[in-house]
């Protein structure tokens, strides 16, 4: 009987082929995959920061508004509301915005941008691959140079009356990878 | 008579079984694509709403004077935020809550 050799048939030869084709896409697409996955991480990292400064921003009570008794004692803090430049209190430490990270606040379309002399966040994200932007609306009070707001005052602004001290502003903040 | 056995490797129903397997992975990574971008949509919407709503209490503007709608809106999802005033009804025996809703749809 004639037996015909089987390693060197055609059938096993194509298929060889077609096998390492098939594994040479496979390492390829698998080395694709974790660079996009690496790349993903860094930016869910960097989103979590930028919005938890965010988050911060406009509810930590260091550096929003307080608002304050006939007596002048404090009541409790304004989520929302900003103190004028003159008196804004921020650092990045008071946004849990770690040293490996840069930051930059404005005021999108306003004509006085927020900056005041002593607070963190003045930085330039140009030239910076991923900058993460969160808008937040706020209130600013403009009290000169107070961050403590009077129920009276407060009561102006919820009546809409003329003499309101508060008015709306888009706060926006841009952070980035040192 | 030699009995003639044909390749295993190219029969049909291997690549029909193997044409099914791509596709079904194809169209499961493809559904786990669109989920979590909508999910980046639906957290800013909430903080879009919560903004509005703090505002537009502070001035005491509603829901259509800050952008946003004052009742549900049909969107395929929609965040709300609500402020609860309290109107006071003088020569009368009961109060009743004001609500405010301040809503962003999608």
């Amino acid at each position: 009987m004639d037996k015909r050799g089987q390693i060197f048939s055609l059938d096993f030869l194509i298929s060889l082929i077609a096998l390492t084709l098939a594994l040479g896409l496979l390492i390829q697409f698998a080395e694709i995959k974790t660079y996009n996955e690496n790349e993903e991480l860094q930016w869910l990292e960097l989103k979590g920061v930028a919005e938890t400064a965010a988050d911060l921003l406009v509810s930590n009570p260091d550096i929003v508004c307080e608002l304050k008794d006939e007596g002048g004692s404090p009541l409790h803090s304004l989520m929302n509301c900003l103190p004028h430049i003159n008196s804004l209190r921020i650092s990045q430490q008071w946004m849990a915005i770690s040293a490996d990270y840069d930051c930059l606040i404005e005021t999108p379309g306003a004509g006085q941008q927020l900056h005041p002399q002593s607070y963190d966040c003045k930085g330039d994200p140009t030239g910076s691959e991923n900058v993460y932007s969160v808008d937040r609306k706020v209130v600013i009070f403009n009290g000169g140079n107070r961050y403590q707001i009077s129920k009276g005052e407060l009561e102006d602004c919820l009546k809409s009356d003329p003499n309101c001290k508060m008015y709306e502003q888009t706060v926006r903040l841009r952070v980035w990878k040192a | 008579m030699e009995s003639v056995r044909k390749g295993f490797i190219f029969s049909l129903d291997a690549a029909l079984a193997l044409i099914v397997v791509i596709m079904v992975g194809g169209l499961l990574v493809m559904y786990f694509q669109v989920a979590e971008p909508k999910a980046g949509a639906y957290a800013a919407s909430d903080r879009i709403a919560e903004d509005a709503a703090v505002v537009g209490f502070y001035l005491g503007k509603d829901a259509g004077q800050m952008g946003l709608s004052g009742t549900l809106p049909s969107d395929e999802f929609a965040s709300c935020s609500v402020v609860y005033g309290y109107e006071i009804r003088v020569n009368s025996t009961w109060s009743s809550p004001i609500e405010k809703k301040y809503c962003k749809g999608m």
